[in-house]
């Protein structure tokens, strides 16, 4: 029983830290390249400070 | 559905990837401008980095009209490409027909130049490009990536059908459970669009568009087509269908009468400022009515839905098209499906061991002829509209005592 309880909270825990490093891999910039393109769009604060809010349709149609 | 920011729209979500490629195989194989367009070497200017951007490469009108990028210029998927470009969903073949048909012509070209470009001003921004399905969210309802411009084989049901398909379709599939508003059985059993609706349907070409539209198109999905084809033939099934099978299309009992129409969602949206459509239109219902398209079901009665279409509909259009000049040969209760079907519904209820006539059959003075569309219904609510509708209304059809 102490067996599959550490079992089963060491796996939460593995979980939780792939969580917190994918959350915080979110806001960096991993890419390295030399594409400008791709250098922002993978960057979310990046984009949230240069994208304007743009028109655009509101489905819930046919 | 909600719409996504703007930032959220173009974002690609690394994770603990290297690289965009990593993401997808054409990711790695292409570079972004390459579709796209644009200055990849200006990484601190918006504007420049965006000069000669192309947002959706796999819009046929942006290349030179027959070609995208998914085609052409790589020489990928050219056969697909090619076929699509003449589809139900590209082209929108059904609405130009219907057009052309209120103009008293035979075909789109034959309309009134200023018709065609309104038309195409306003009409079409709801076709499908490839990346509609593929890649993201419908252009025509709200745009952005679905997983970070990941190219999907198989399209999402809610981001990329329903998306577009929201207001007649999503809301009678899923079913509403706050309002208590059962959904269709066949979402229930975890069907999903692409199982009745194929692959070959969404991109086969149209090669007789004159005369091709959704329902008139025999790509289009039947309930007998692979399904309901059990030991004991539908046609003997029970009383009801040995009585009805023939004469009805399977909607007009199997559809449940709170059904979404066209007007759910007007009215709530640009018509809302407008009272007297608002008065005259209910948000839910189909009516019964006589079939209007023989071609594709033999039944005598179907289910209709109201459209919202007046004679003056495209006066915006110019002074040529102010007023539909062949409004009156084109009904407005239109052939529909609605896609909310259960075993048991309003019209088939059997509590208490009723026959369903009693909840179906439109006797004088009973509650059930308000299912069923009637001239004097019509002269009511829209009096414009009853010449359009002569041929669809059951009055003179129904068994004398019933009149």
């Amino acid at each position: 029983m102490r067996k599959t309880i550490l079992l089963l909270g060491s796996l939460a825990v593995l979980f939780s830290c792939t969580q917190l490093i994918e959350e915080d891999a979110l806001t960096d910039n991993a890419y390295q390249g030399d594409d400008g393109c791709v250098y922002c769009h993978t960057n979310s604060e990046r984009l949230k400070a240069l994208a304007k809010a743009e028109e655009a349709g509101g489905g819930d149609g046919g | 559905m909600a719409p996504l920011e703007p930032w959220e729209k173009v974002f690609i979500n690394l994770g603990r990837r290297d690289n965009v490629g990593e993401i997808d195989y054409h990711l790695a194989e292409f570079s972004c401008v390459d579709c796209h367009g644009g200055k990849s070497d200006q990484f601190n200017n918006m504007e420049k980095a965006h000069t000669g951007l192309i947002k959706d490469p796999s819009e046929y009108h942006l290349l030179d009209g027959e070609n995208n990028s998914c085609g052409g210029a790589s020489n990928c998927h050219n056969a697909i490409v090619s076929e699509y470009k003449n589809s139900l969903h590209q082209q929108l073949w059904g609405e130009k027909r219907m057009v052309a048909l209120r103009f008293g012509v035979d075909n789109f070209e034959a309309c009134p130049t200023e018709t065609q470009v309104g038309y195409s001003g306003e009409c079409t921004s709801c076709h499908a490009t490839c990346g509609d399905c593929h890649i993201s969210i419908p252009n025509s309802a709200g745009q952005g990536f679905i997983s970070s411009h990941r190219f999907r084989k198989t399209p999402d049901q809610s981001n990329n059908c329903t998306a577009c398909h929201g207001s007649r379709i999503a809301h009678d599939f899923y079913g509403d459970a706050e309002t208590g508003r059962k959904g269709d059985i066949h979402f229930e059993k975890f069907m999903d669009c692409l199982d009745c609706h194929t692959q070959a349907e969404m991109h086969t070409g149209i090669t007789d568009t004159e005369n091709t539209h959704r329902y008139n198109y025999d790509l289009a999905p039947s309930c007998t087509q692979g399904c309901h084809t059990d030991s004991v033939a539908l046609e003997v099934r029970n009383i009801y269908h040995v009585q009805h099978f023939a004469d009805l299309t399977c909607h007009v009992c199997h559809s449940q009468p709170t059904y979404n129409n066209c007007t759910g969602c007007h009215v709530k949206n640009e018509w809302q400022t407008d009272p007297v459509y608002q008065a005259n239109n209910p948000v839910e219902d189909f009516k019964i009515g006589l079939n209007p398209l023989p071609g594709h079901s033999n039944a005598k009665y179907a289910t209709l839905r109201h459209i919202p279409i007046a004679p003056d509909s495209y006066s915006n259009w110019g002074p040529v098209s102010a007023n539909i000049p062949a409004y009156d040969t084109r009904e407005t209760w239109k052939f529909t499906t609605p896609h909310n079907i259960r075993r048991f519904t309003a019209l088939t209820d059997t509590t208490g061991g009723v026959g369903c006539m009693a909840s179906c059959h439109p006797y004088q003075g009973s509650d059930n002829r308000d299912y069923f569309l009637f001239r004097n219904f019509i002269q009511s609510e829209w009096g414009n509209e009853v010449d359009a509708n002569r041929n669809v209304v059951v009055d003179d059809d129904l068994p004398p005592l019933w009149r």
